[in-house]
């Protein structure tokens, strides 16, 4: 008897037991392949990548190894200063992909009075970016056509308070920013 | 919905870190804004020696014939002059034409005068007592391709007669206008005449010197041309307390060129000013200059020449005070990267370099201006260009307010540097232009642009 009430007993417990922890898992077969490509859109330099700048500096373009990063270092002086060709996004795709740029930080002190990042598709400019706003520049996408290219170009102006004829001007640094592109020019990049 | 989900959602997104590094340089090329010449802008006379002068345009009541035939005739030095037809009718025989104007006030005067005579008597000055009956003749007398510079006295040395006091050597005399600049001195003893005669282009001749102490010596009453013997022209009469064979010019800048042209532009004299900035100019080739007016002075001084024109008559024994004024000012900004000029002088021979580019460091750059704007009220007119020590670039060309060229042609900037040069009525009318300087590698790699700001402020005629 002692040993049917503990039969009995374990009996609601499991019964309890299965009411509180309920849950119905179903499993339904889903297949994500991940198959890895090169990349559609690359950097490359410029004619100008790497070639003389101011004061007996170099315009210092580095591009890795894949192509999908890219670092220049440009060395511009008082009042303005532009810089022609020196890096270029070339599209391996036969497909036209839309461009933009991210800024994710820039240079807010000194004399730097303008930064500007230009889109050149050959002779004619086709965006221009305000690199002293953190933003996703410019307003439309910038069209860069199946197996074509475009150039960069930037220019920068320094006022000069406060500067001398020996020293640089003030408003150096880094500036980050991504370029953005797309398969798509329908919608706002996440 | 399935489309607007489709084009909403079907993009692909890839992000590509972008990393611009700016490291900041000094100026490789710097601009200073040169200090702008002293430009004449106004011819005033400042002495009061001239006692009467006349370039015989026209005849004038000042002047009485004794004896002889007078008129003014229309080949005169430049213009009319005065031509006299001698009929042994006057004083001693000969023929005069006296400036009617008492001057035994006087002790000392100067008198200049160009003469042209072809006859082979005598033609010259005279100086005639208050009765009109004694004379000092201070003449030329030609004889064939040789002449001599006499002093003669009429009824003084000699009773009612002629007695030469002195004569120069022969010079050579050929048919062209001669110069003749006599000076007077009355002294209690005596009177003294010096005479000297120059070529039609200014060179000097001979000269000659004489004493007067006759009892019947007179102070001289009157002034007047002579000829005795056939006829004479006159021309650029000046009666003066000074030398009418200089023109002394003030208020020129230290080792400028002083140049004097005629109303034809035919050099008149020259002389390089001294320390405190006087030049003498001999003007004995036309000692009035001009037909009366017109005279031109061109100063010229570190490498700037322009000139000052005059409405009034440059005359010989004179003093002419030339005020000038810089013509532009300007600065540089603290960096020397930009620069704003200010023009204040009308003058549209002027070329004025205004800025000066250098380069700091050793590389070559190709520079060019480049008009970017112009507000003009009128009609602004000048040319800008840049220019080495040995070439020029196109200009940037304005005309009446209109752009016709609106960038320099390049050139090289080198260690010399290069200079931005400013010609034309660049005063004329008010106005602001904006250039750039701009100057690049030769691969264009980098340019670099600085800001020129010009204005001028107008207020002058052309």
């Amino acid at each position: 008897m002692q040993a049917g009430k503990y039969i009995l007993g374990l009996t609601v417990a499991t019964i309890l037991a299965s009411i509180v922890f309920a849950s119905v898992f179903i499993y339904y077969p889903a297949i994500v392949q991940v198959s890895p490509t090169s990349p559609p859109v690359i950097f490359v330099e410029g004619s100008n990548s790497n070639q003389r700048d101011l004061y007996g500096t170099i315009i210092s373009t580095i591009i890795d190894a894949t192509g999908t990063s890219a670092s220049v270092t440009l060395h511009p002086t008082y009042q303005r200063t532009y810089y022609s060709d020196v890096l270029r996004i070339k599209n391996l795709d036969s497909q036209v992909y839309y461009v933009k740029v991210n800024i994710h930080s820039t240079i807010t002190d000194g004399n730097l009075a303008r930064a500007k990042l230009l889109f050149y598709d050959g002779a004619t400019k086709v965006g221009e970016v305000d690199l002293l706003t953190t933003q996703l520049q410019p307003g439309g996408w910038v069209v860069l056509n199946g197996n074509g290219e475009l150039k960069i170009d930037f220019e920068f102006i320094y006022g000069t308070n406060g500067g001398s004829s020996t020293t640089p001007p003030t408003g150096g640094g880094t500036i980050l920013l991504e370029l953005v592109y797309s398969t798509a020019n329908t919608e706002t990049p996440p | 919905m399935a489309p607007y989900f489709t084009s909403l959602h079907a993009g692909v997104y890839v992000y590509n870190p972008l990393q611009a590094q700016i490291s900041p340089v000094p100026p490789p090329v710097v601009l200073t804004v040169l200090d702008s010449p002293l430009v004449p802008f106004n011819i005033t006379k400042r002495s009061n020696n001239t006692i009467y002068w006349s370039d015989f345009e026209q005849t004038s009541p000042d002047w009485l014939a004794r004896r002889g035939g007078w008129w003014i005739s229309a080949n005169g030095y430049k213009g009319s002059g005065a031509s006299g037809q001698d009929n042994n009718g006057g004083i001693g025989g000969a023929s005069q034409y006296y400036l009617n104007l008492a001057l035994s006030s006087y002790v000392e005067f100067y008198v200049g005068v160009k003469i042209r005579y072809t006859g082979t008597g005598w033609a010259g000055i005279v100086l005639i007592n208050n009765n009109l009956n004694r004379l000092y003749e201070i003449s030329i007398n030609p004889s064939g391709a040789s002449a001599r510079l006499n002093i003669w006295s009429y009824n003084v040395e000699s009773l009612n007669g002629w007695s030469q006091l002195a004569s120069s050597p022969n010079f050579s005399y050929t048919d062209q206008w001669y110069t003749l600049i006599v000076r007077y001195q009355y002294t209690p003893t005596s009177i003294i005449i010096t005479a000297g005669i120059y070529s039609e282009n200014g060179v000097y001749l001979t000269s000659v010197s004489a004493t007067s102490t006759s009892n019947r010596r007179f102070p001289a009453q009157y002034v007047g041309l002579e000829i005795d013997g056939g006829s004479a022209i006159f021309d650029d009469f000046v009666l003066s307390r000074r030398s009418p064979a200089y023109l002394t010019v003030t208020g020129l800048s230290p080792n400028a060129y002083a140049r004097l042209y005629d109303s034809n532009g035919s050099l008149v004299g020259e002389e390089v000013s001294d320390a405190n900035g006087t030049a003498m100019l001999s003007v004995v080739k036309d000692l009035v200059t001009g037909v009366g007016d017109d005279g031109v002075l061109q100063i010229a001084s570190n490498n700037t020449s322009s000139s000052a024109k005059t409405s009034t008559p440059l005359i010989g024994g004179e003093e002419y005070l030339v005020s000038s004024a810089k013509a532009f000012e300007g600065y540089a900004d603290p960096t020397y990267t930009g620069a704003t000029v200010f023009f204040y002088i009308n003058c549209s021979e002027l070329r004025l370099s205004v800025i000066q580019l250098y380069p700091v460091s050793a590389e070559e750059f190709d520079v060019s201006l480049i008009l970017e704007s112009i507000e003009a009220v009128g009609k602004a007119t000048f040319n800008i260009t840049l220019e080495s020590s040995s070439m020029s670039s196109s200009p940037i060309t304005i005309v009446n307010g209109e752009v016709i060229s609106p960038h320099t042609s390049t050139l090289t900037l080198r260690q010399k540097g290069l200079k931005v040069v400013v010609s034309g009525l660049f005063f004329r009318s008010v106005y602001m232009a904006k250039l750039s300087v701009e100057y690049c590698f030769s691969s264009k790699s980098v340019c670099v642009s600085y800001p020129l700001t010009l204005y001028g402020l107008g207020g002058e005629k052309s």
